[in-house]
């Protein structure tokens, strides 16, 4: 690499940086028709070094800052009383067994949370006193828009998807695990023979036997799911919990409790385990479905034409922003977006 | 160069959310490239970025800024990215004098240029190339032609001499180019 005569970085500097005086600007001029190369060079090294940060991604990004600020208590104002501080709250009092580790807006979280168990006590007054001195029913919640971690009183590890909540009572662990699922979470149990764990949602009872699975709720399934990635898991009707019509699902397998108590298993646990990723997997999803799964993933109001709503959509992304799924999905199903504030609509070409 | 209100920073202190808007929309992606060259991880990068905007409107009645307010958002920005274990990587070596040693790719490759190359690719190779710069010479070059700022403005962000800034952006542009020319 030899210096070439003909290229003065410091002109190109000002130049990009927008500051060339008259003089200067007829010199940088000169070094451009100097070589072919300054040129290029010139012309195609600020979209280089602009990155690939597009206006869709600086929208998504406003949309999710102005909606933080919108749902935050003003700095003047005591009570955080907004439903969305009420998840990392009620998970506080949960007598100091469940921690939210929230992935973003830690800092004004934990201010809010510390006013909200101040709060707390001063409002339940000597109710709250005894209650901290025991064990005490529990309940978590994740927001549309994030996923919520938190830790059981047994040190269970429950992951909620966007939208979910969980709760337990204070009989939680004497002996039996039992918690209620509405929702979607990824369980990471520790197995103990002698405290069965149990996950009930809708009309269907899972039982730990292993490790590691996720259990699927939503009320547009047409029937609950419980994906396994580690160890085993029974899977039956509530009404049938007490006999021995149980199936026994392992690691891979997902299993799809029908109506009539009948399980279907199969081995597509990988997309149904996806989300505990960071990913999103669809595989021929009605439009209905995948839908409802972005808007509690992003926190978006997504609408389509009903002419649209069976279409079926198999694709998987990964960290992807909501701009970036929604282009992908425009293309793959021949829709066009079209914004209007906070609410999506999809639309036939 | 970003579009931001002259009054931005009084416009702000008084509540006004339109002008809080436009400083956002202007600086998000500047912002956004330099968290991410500096922590190394564009999801914590782009929260750092969100949080920042979301203490400064919160304590907006109380916001002050001497110099510009880009240079500020810099400074504030490399200052959050303080918990960041990456950040000590990046500017380990940064007391050393950079006046001497010679900015080069890292595991430059041979570039081959016996056809005429399309511009895509160009651009493709130049933002390879951008991606394998040191980082110290990556952040001067994003503060300089993504957020404006000024030798003595990027200088007191990072904590070098404005010489050192100088330096690394004449250093940098040679090796990019070089990176295009034919020998």
């Amino acid at each position: 690499m030899t210096d070439d005569p003909s290229f003065d970085p410091q002109l190109l500097d000002r130049y990009l940086a927008g500051d060339l005086s008259a003089e200067e600007r007829r010199r940088y001029e000169l070094q451009l028709s100097a070589s072919p190369l300054n040129a290029e060079f010139a012309r195609l090294l600020p979209r280089a070094a602009l990155g690939r940060t597009v206006n869709a991604e600086a929208d998504a990004a406003w949309h999710a800052l102005s909606a933080r600020i919108a749902s935050a208590p003003a700095t003047d104002e005591l009570a955080p009383h907004r439903q969305r501080d009420a998840s990392a709250i009620t998970a506080l009092n949960t007598g100091n067994t469940a921690g939210v580790a929230a992935r973003s807006r830690r800092m004004w979280r934990s201010a809010s949370v510390r006013i909200a168990a101040v709060l707390c006590i001063v409002i339940g007054g000597a109710a709250t006193w005894r209650a901290l001195n025991q064990p005490r029913d529990g309940i978590a919640e994740a927001p549309f828009g994030r996923d919520v971690t938190t830790t059981l009183p047994d040190g269970t590890q429950l992951t909620l998807a966007a939208g979910s909540r969980a709760s337990w009572t204070r009989e939680y662990g004497k002996p039996r695990r039992e918690i209620r699922l509405e929702g979607e979470g990824l369980f990471v149990v520790l197995h103990d023979d002698a405290r069965p764990f149990v996950v009930r949602t809708r009309d269907a009872v899972a039982t730990d036997i292993g490790t590691r699975f996720v259990v699927r709720g939503w009320a547009e399934l047409s029937g609950v799911e419980v994906a396994v990635e580690e160890g085993l898991v029974s899977l039956a009707d509530s009404t049938r919990e007490h006999t021995a019509q149980r199936t026994v699902l392992r690691a891979g397998q997902l299993g799809r409790l029908a109506a009539g108590g009948q399980v279907m298993v199969s081995t597509d646990a990988d997309a149904a385990l996806a989300w505990t990723r960071g990913q999103l997997v669809f595989e021929k999803t009605p439009l209905s479905t995948v839908l409802l799964a972005l808007s509690r993933r992003f926190d978006v109001e997504l609408r389509a034409d009903t002419s649209l709503m069976t279409r079926q959509l198999s694709a998987r992304f990964s960290a992807q922003s909501l701009p970036d799924v929604l282009d992908a999905i425009a293309v793959a199903l021949s829709v066009r977006v079209v914004t209007n504030g906070r609410t999506l609509t999809l639309l036939p070409l | 160069m970003p579009e931001i209100p002259v009054d931005c920073v009084a416009r702000i202190r008084t509540g006004d959310l339109e002008a809080f808007e436009a400083l956002f929309r202007a600086m998000f992606a500047p912002l956004l490239a330099f968290a991410t060259r500096y922590t190394g991880d564009r999801a914590r990068a782009e929260e750092l970025v969100q949080d920042l905007f979301f203490d400064l409107w919160r304590e907006r009645a109380r916001w002050t800024v001497t110099g510009t307010v880009t240079a500020y958002l810099y400074a504030a920005l490399r200052n959050r990215a303080l918990n960041v274990r990456r950040r000590d990587a990046v500017e380990q070596d940064w007391a050393e004098d950079e006046a001497h040693a010679p900015v080069r790719l890292l595991h430059a490759h041979p570039v081959t240029m016996d056809t005429v190359l399309e511009s895509a690719e160009l651009l493709a190779q130049l933002a390879d190339a951008m991606a394998r710069l040191p980082d110290r010479c990556a952040l001067v070059m994003q503060m300089r032609w993504h957020g404006g700022l000024s030798y003595v403005e990027i200088a007191t962000v990072l904590g070098i001499s404005p010489k050192g800034v100088e330096n690394q952006l004449a250093r940098g542009l040679k090796a990019l180019r070089a990176e295009l020319a034919p020998d």
